[in-house]
């Protein structure tokens, strides 16, 4: 025992760092560097903008350093009623929608599961919910079923339609399926039913694929802005990534949606063009809860993923 | 497994057809049923309902719409108007955001499910497919029935306008009149103190354009002590939005029809501008301008936005753009900078003949209402009292209230809106005339008051009021339109009376993206001129021939 520990050090400090492993490693971390710094850039940028003053954002003057420092902006969005009612319906959204998407890719998953010996038809099963992958109605058919349920203009439009994130119950299916069949056997030998047995045995062995797919889930509901623009029928109650899309379209969409006005929308255009460090900071605002989430869920995110499908 | 695929496969494709089929069957049901509007008669007394009725509208909403506290879409200065005045309660049927794609998309659905509210605006592909599909309410004699003498008056100033409307013969909706035509046409924009700077006068002619292009290059017009300005603006990216740093102007010299409208040639065909060999020769003149260094390298990527951002750089002191480009952007760049000025001039002709300015139509907003509304003359009642309510004569007081209120466009909180004349024209026949001692300004009333006074406000040195003076001062954009573009027939309108077919859709859409970037290449020598005709060739790859085929069947009878 010892020796071999002896050995494994020895080894360990013979191990000769060759150069072109070196030069490997030092491209290898310039590279990463830079592919970081493109994606966080655009961020410190954006910061920037939303604490600039108008004419340095508007003339183009601002990189990564603010220009006329001021905090206006972030006054105008914590002042701003609908920026907060916005933000409200995607809270609302998100805890509603990721519990219910749980609720039901939960139990789905474990039963599909099941081997086929112990459920007859599961392939049935399965491919009726992988068809909803591979075909889709289209756009009027999934408008037409939402208006006809009701539910238009509600909280549960946006949640409903996607109840089910077929891909995330999937990996979860194939999670489970990675995991022993004895233990499984050996607490319905124990006397527990599907549901204890799922709950008390499967779940916690599931952690870091649930993890994976709360994270799914949340970024979805999140970064949703479509379902919002089409199913809402009051502007106010839009979803906050549907409220930023109307405030984030540029001056010439925007005067190109009112030309039938004329130079009469010209002032609302002032108005609008005027309110970019506050678009800046908007956008800010609304990338930070999830941006939060992020680290926490993240350790889960690569063995959620893999430990499912390479072993299923 | 196979088997259970096909299966399932036809089982959708049945489920698909039945519902279509039951779809054609409802919309088939339907009617055109005018009939209720004739009981209402006698419930309409001084146009005004006897008992209130309710009528649902679509609001195309605008985010940068503020209200005032407790006001909302359903509750507002124009709900509450119309209420008193007419005994029609307005009711939200939704909203949605008129500037991305939301409210055309709800729009689209509601046509789609048959479940249109009883107002609603919409753009030309939805009003033709809407009314072939019997779902509007047929308004040509509602309007003469119930229209006020103000708003059938504005039928008849605009009477090409309507006639364009009408679907085999009727009306189906109320026309959203906007500016007049002339005063879409765009401008030279020129700095003047820049101008001064160089010691040169405005060009006539394209050769003293290019010559003021040079020495704005060369001179260091800012007086800065940096060779950082350029010749003339010019975005690669949106040549043809118009507001600022167009190419039209480019085009127009050599008289040919840009901003990707369509013209009828000497054969009496309509064919497309941006393909015609007037073209050609444009892109070589602006191509010139670029190898000499007039034009920024880097124009091909730039959009309208970054080329403002020039302007207010101090970097660009020419550049073609609209009548209103004096409030946005210009304003800004004279506000923040005290020596600019910016002064609008008429398009200049590289050949004998005069320059031209291409425009759109237009009229791109139709009203509508739905055959389902039980009253759609409340519709015509609506626009009777809008065009009481907001016209050139309407006193400060009125227009405070219903028309800007602050920084708020109220006047978009009524369903049914229209301009009712191009307010432009007169106020700058009516400040010349106060100049040339005709017209005494206690005379001025309304709009006019507050235009003259704002006009007199700059040129007292306040600045916020730029915009006044550079649309519709003496010296002003409106002033060229009629003292010359229109005298001298240069403003020429695009054959698309309303909008494209909807058929053709997808091919003009990849036709005018080709198009903006093969000009930019020509212009910037990564292509040959010569290219111009591997770009007419695209045009035709592209469904060209198709594209001018519907547009000679529908607007060529």
């Amino acid at each position: 025992m010892r020796a071999e520990k002896q050995m494994k050090k020895n080894k360990k400090n013979k191990i000769k760092v060759s150069v072109g492993y070196r030069i490997f490693t030092v491209f290898n971390i310039t590279l990463l560097i830079l592919l970081a710094l493109s994606c966080l850039l655009p961020f410190v940028n954006l910061f920037a903008v939303s604490l600039s003053g108008q004419f340095a954002v508007n003339s183009n003057s601002v990189s990564f350093w603010p220009k006329d420092f001021t905090l206006a902006s972030y006054q105008f969005v914590l002042e701003s009623g609908q920026f907060l009612q916005s933000f409200w319906v995607t809270v609302k959204r998100v805890v509603l929608g990721v519990s219910v998407n749980m609720l039901l890719v939960i139990p789905t998953a474990y039963v599909l599961s099941q081997p086929e010996r112990k459920f007859k038809h599961r392939k049935i099963f399965a491919w009726f919910f992988v068809i909803t992958i591979l075909f889709s109605a289209g756009l009027v058919p999934w408008y037409t079923v939402v208006r006809a349920t009701g539910i238009m203009g509600s909280i549960w439009a946006l949640i409903l339609p996607d109840a089910v994130p077929v891909f995330s119950m999937l990996v979860l299916m194939n999670y489970m399926r990675g995991l022993p069949e004895e233990l499984q056997d050996a607490a319905f030998i124990d006397g527990a039913g599907h549901v204890r047995t799922l709950v008390s045995v499967i779940l916690p062995l599931c952690l870091p694929s649930i993890a994976t797919i709360v994270l799914f889930a949340m970024v979805g509901h999140w970064n949703a802005w479509f379902d919002g623009m089409l199913f809402m029928n009051r502007v106010e109650d839009y979803p906050l990534q549907s409220y930023l899309q109307t405030i984030v379209v540029n001056p010439e969409q925007y005067l190109a949606s009112m030309r039938g006005s004329g130079s009469t929308a010209i002032q609302n255009l002032l108005n609008f063009v005027s309110a970019r460090s506050t678009r800046a900071a908007q956008l800010f605002v609304a990338i930070l809860p999830i941006m939060l989430v992020y680290p926490f869920l993240q350790k889960y995110f690569a063995t959620g993923l893999t430990v499912g499908s390479v072993k299923g | 497994m196979k088997g259970l695929k096909k299966k399932i496969a036809l089982l959708l494709a049945m489920s698909m057809t039945a519902a279509m089929l039951a779809a054609c069957g409802e919309s088939g049901e339907e009617n055109p049923d005018n009939e209720g509007g004739q009981e209402q008669e006698e419930a309409i007394v001084d146009g005004k309902y006897t008992e209130p009725v309710t009528i649902s509208y679509a609001v195309k909403a605008d985010a940068a719409m503020k209200f005032p506290e407790g006001d909302s879409y359903d509750d507002n200065v124009w709900s509450r108007y119309i209420a008193d005045e007419l005994g029609i309660n307005l009711e939200v049927a939704w909203s949605a955001d008129g500037a991305t794609e939301a409210y055309s998309n709800k729009i689209t659905m509601s046509i789609a499910n048959d479940d249109l509210p009883d107002i609603f605006s919409v753009y030309y592909g939805d009003y033709y497919e809407a009314a072939t599909a019997g779902m509007l309410a047929d308004m040509t004699d509602l309007i003469e029935e119930y229209g006020s003498d103000q708003l059938k008056e504005i039928f008849a100033n605009n009477e090409e306008l309507v006639e364009a409307c009408k679907i085999d013969g009727k009306l189906y909706c109320i026309p959203q009149f906007g500016t007049s035509s002339e005063l879409n046409a765009q401008f030279l924009w020129i700095r003047q103190d820049w101008l001064d700077a160089v010691g040169m006068e405005a060009p006539t002619t394209w050769d003293e354009l290019v010559e003021v292009a040079r020495a704005f290059t060369t001179q260091d017009p800012d007086g800065n002590g940096v060779d950082d300005t350029y010749g003339i603006g010019l975005s690669g990216s949106s040549p043809w939005w118009g507001g600022i740093a167009s190419f039209e102007g480019f085009a127009g010299a050599f008289q040919a029809v840009g901003s990707q409208n369509w013209i009828k040639n000497d054969e009496g065909e309509i064919v497309y501008g941006g393909i015609q060999p007037e073209m050609k020769e444009a892109l070589a003149a602006a191509n010139a301008m670029y190898e000499e260094g007039l034009l920024d390298p880097e124009f091909m990527t730039k959009d309208v936005e970054t080329v403002i951002a020039d302007i207010y750089n101090n970097k660009i002191g020419m550049a073609f753009g609209m009548n209103y480009a004096g409030y946005y952007p210009l304003l800004t760049a004279v506000q923040e900078n005290p020596e600019a000025v910016w002064k609008p001039y008429p398009f200049v002709s590289a050949t004998d003949e005069l320059a031209t300015c291409s425009v759109w139509w237009p009229l791109d907003t139709y009203t509508c209402i739905s055959a389902d509304c039980p009253n759609p003359e409340a519709a015509v009642l609506i626009a009777n009292l809008y065009v009481a309510t907001n016209n050139d004569e309407t006193p400060a007081e009125v227009s405070e209230k219903y028309v800007y209120s602050g920084d708020t466009s109220t006047y978009m909180l009524c369903p049914v809106r229209m301009t009712a004349s191009a307010t432009e024209f007169e106020t700058y026949r009516q400040v010349k005339a106060i100049e040339e001692g005709t017209m005494a300004y206690e005379d001025l009333v309304g709009v006019y008051k507050t235009n003259y006074d704002a006009i007199q406000a700059y040129l007292d040195g306040d600045t916020s009021q730029y915009g006044y003076w550079s649309q519709l001062g003496l010296e002003g954009a409106a002033g060229i339109v009629v003292d010359q573009y229109i005298p001298n027939n240069q403003v020429i309108l695009t054959e698309i009376h309303g909008g494209m077919p909807e058929e053709v859709s997808g091919e003009v859409g990849l036709i005018q993206a080709a198009e903006i970037e093969y000009y930019a290449q020509i212009i910037s020598g990564t292509l040959d001129i010569d290219a111009f005709d591997d770009w007419v060739d695209e045009f035709y790859t592209l469904g060209g021939d198709k594209v001018t085929e519907v547009v000679n069947e529908t607007f060529n009878q």
